[in-house]
């Protein structure tokens, strides 16, 4: 490997930048009071830039850190590290590049939030996210579904549009980046000739 | 060098007091919610009162949990099926001991990390646990990431909000229908992205010339330092812990 | 021996289509003040980078070419290690902080808890570099609300506080008044005392003309003057690379152009021109 692919200090930098557009972003969506909750898209970015590791790591920090304040955030690491995961291996095939690989990486990382998320908000939570989405559960409850039926319905209302929304909004940041900024990051061969 | 926590448990070591969350947690794993809601929440109240900021703790605590704990109690309260004694009935509203048995054991192991992280997070400074981190080589890569993003955080939230402004400013929507609010969306959150990875270059460089990748034994200027009471306690809290979970083990098995 | 030596450099960055510099050969002694002069995009911060250590490895491209570093092929050194040699302070002050201290006494000792100084060494450094830059009535503000001026000084404090052999200083006054702009020449100065090589890049050649011995004028991809600091800036020729000249000589060839005044040589610095003019009242 050449020096300059084993160059790591841009990488670490993005990390930081990655947790604070995670929240940001959601706080603006709820500033907008948005349907979604676009607090992923930092983890999928950096994930995208930097592979794998440290989409992983930016996911992990982001729960710690909002866990600072609120720490029913630190169960749900497990979810955000996963999605960094995903979206690392996508960007190493390629698939930030094109609309059809966008598209694949965001069933994707809609998949892995499904069955990361939803045993969390089973087992630990007994069912409640902590946002608005649990008065969905509670209500499909009320109906006489399942806890598990419930969850994984309420899951796939909220989830869905908003995974793509985040991987498409990634999608376009990343385009919209100077190349020769690009040329820093760890997975520049895959977005620059 | 500004110490911005008081109390006496500011003063104990970081890790300290890492050692008793990581135990408290894990014992709040394997006991049922009696270990929580009667032993640990009271133990972190009282801690709680030498924080120095006991109201800002119960506050945060009740934010954190509140809504939760509510619903959790309403999941388990519908779901429950089973014939145990009745509590309260009103209509088809039927509330029996064990549907609130079942609320009290799934919320107990929250409830705890909630009380312990909140009470660590009052009491120490992310700075110091993350020196005291580095003194146990942990890498000053975290150290660095952890930090930055605590300064990283506030100043997008600042920046977001100068953009929103500006759009608002030149005629960009950010309330009314869905349809105007989520194109309001992108060019808020745009600019900030790119912006701040434009940034990145140089943010780098300043960080090679001060010797952040040097291949050097790191030193730190705010000084933080084990003491024996320290190691006297950290040494408690895990045998403590150990012979709590033997026991629980032993009941298990016998 | 030179502490800084280019042997026959080019470079072009990845994506160009041309290449930024040509033939770049030069070496520096210990101790000298070379400034580098030269019209904005001329290659001039690109060739700070080249010297620091930075390309290729952190803006990539193809190189040619070798800088020595004290001998040592500065390619063959991480980019961390050399900051034990080299400092290097830019032009945007604003990006110039660590992003994790809160106060400027802080920002200012990070470099050397990186660099492993001990803790009580930190602070007599820390407060002797406060008092010599004036900053010190900034020591509790927080790093990243300070104006530009500031931010500049506290750029250029956490620099050299780590004590480099080598300093690269690529447009320190750009946010400065003409009283702050003095202070930093003045630091400058106190450096070169004290026997650090500095490389300065400032478009403000008055000021060049005054402190640097030497100048590398950088024209279309070349070094096409190398010389003392008199020498260049008496020199009309550097007008047509789209450099300036200081005030003082360009008074002076206007008067001689005028007739008015005959000069042995055109005199660039005011001492230089008072010398000369001394007894000559009519």
């Amino acid at each position: 490997m050449s020096k300059a692919a084993k160059y790591s200090t841009m990488a670490i930098l993005l990390i930081p930048i990655g947790i604070a557009i995670n929240y940001v972003g959601g706080q603006i969506a709820l500033i907008l009071k948005l349907p979604v909750f676009i607090d992923v898209i930092g983890t999928i970015l950096v994930g995208a830039l930097a592979g794998p590791l440290f989409g992983a790591i930016t996911g992990l920090v982001t729960n710690l850190i909002l866990g600072i304040t609120a720490p029913t955030w630190i169960p749900y690491a497990i979810v955000n590290v996963a999605i960094g995961i995903v979206a690392g291996l996508c960007a190493q095939k390629g698939w930030f590049k094109t609309v059809k690989g966008a598209l694949i990486t965001s069933v994707l990382i809609w998949l892995i939030t499904q069955l990361t998320a939803n045993p969390v908000t089973v087992y630990l939570f007994g069912g409640v996210t902590g946002s608005g989405s649990s008065f969905i559960t509670s209500f499909l409850i009320a109906t006489g579904q399942s806890l598990w039926q419930s969850v994984i319905t309420t899951a796939l209302i909220t989830e869905t549009v908003d995974k793509f929304v985040s991987v498409f909004i990634v999608f376009f940041i990343i385009k919209a980046i100077p190349a020769r900024t690009l040329l820093k990051f760890p997975l520049a061969k895959y977005y620059v000739e | 060098m500004l110490d911005r926590k008081k109390g006496p448990l500011s003063k104990l070591y970081p890790l300290t007091k890492l050692v008793f969350l990581f135990c408290a947690i894990i014992l709040a794993i394997v006991y049922d919610w009696k270990f929580g809601y009667l032993v640990m929440v009271p133990l972190t109240l009282v801690l709680a009162l030498f924080s120095g900021n006991f109201i800002g703790f119960i506050k945060k605590f009740i934010g954190a949990l509140l809504l939760f704990v509510i619903f959790v109690f309403l999941f388990k309260i519908m779901l429950d099926k089973s014939d145990s004694q009745i509590l309260f009935q009103w209509q088809f509203v039927i509330i029996r001991i064990q549907g609130l048995i079942d609320g009290l054991n799934q919320t107990s192991v929250l409830v705890v990390m909630a009380a312990v992280v909140l009470l660590f997070f009052e009491t120490t400074e992310v700075e110091d646990l993350m020196i005291s981190l580095q003194q146990r080589k942990v890498s000053h890569v975290v150290s660095y990431i952890v930090l930055s993003t605590l300064q990283m955080i506030p100043d997008m939230v600042k920046r977001s909000k100068v953009i929103m402004q500006a759009q608002q400013a030149r005629g960009i929507e950010t309330e009314g229908n869905m349809y105007l609010r989520v194109r309001a969306f992108f060019p808020s959150l745009g600019p900030l992205i790119i912006s701040s990875i434009s940034e990145l270059e140089e943010r780098a460089i300043t960080l090679e010339v001060r010797g952040f990748s040097a291949s050097i034994e790191k030193t730190f200027l705010k000084d933080i330092q084990s003491r024996a009471i320290d190691r006297i306690l950290s040494i408690g809290f895990i045998l403590i812990s150990i012979a709590l979970l033997g026991w629980r083990i032993y009941l298990w098995l016998f | 021996m030179a502490v800084l030596e280019l042997k026959d450099v080019s470079f072009k960055y990845q994506l160009a289509k041309e290449t930024i510099l040509e033939n770049i050969s030069f070496s520096i002694e210990k101790g000298e003040f070379v400034a580098l002069v030269g019209r904005n995009g001329v290659g001039k911060t690109t060739l700070c980078s080249i010297m620091r250590g930075l390309i290729p490895t952190f803006h990539t491209g193809t190189m040619n070419g070798q800088v020595l570093l004290n001998g040592m092929d500065i390619s063959d050194m991480s980019i961390g290690d050399i900051a034990l040699h080299i400092g290097f302070v830019f032009q945007n002050p604003f990006v110039q902080v660590s992003g994790v201290k809160q106060t400027v006494f802080e920002e200012v000792a990070y470099g050397l808890e990186n660099l492993g100084v001990e803790r009580s060494e930190i602070i007599r450094r820390v407060e002797e570099m406060l008092i010599q830059l004036n900053i010190d009535h900034l020591r509790t503000k927080h790093p990243m609300q300070l104006s530009g001026g500031q931010s500049q000084r506290v750029a250029l404090a956490s620099v050299l506080v780590m004590d480099p052999e080598i300093l690269i200083i690529d447009e320190p006054t750009s946010q400065l008044d003409p009283q702050g702009t003095e202070e930093v020449f003045e630091t400058i100065r106190l450096l070169k005392e004290r026997k650090k090589t500095i490389i300065l890049v400032e478009h403000k050649v008055d000021w060049v003309a005054e402190y640097a011995d030497r100048i590398l004028v950088i024209h279309d991809k070349h070094i096409v003057k190398d010389a003392r600091a008199n020498e260049v800036f008496s020199d009309p020729m550097l007008l047509e690379t789209g450099n300036n000249l200081p005030q003082v000589a360009l008074l002076a060839l206007k008067l001689r152009e005028l007739g008015e005044a005959s000069f042995d040589n055109i005199p660039t610095t005011l001492d230089d021109a008072v010398e000369q003019l001394k007894g000559r009242g009519e």
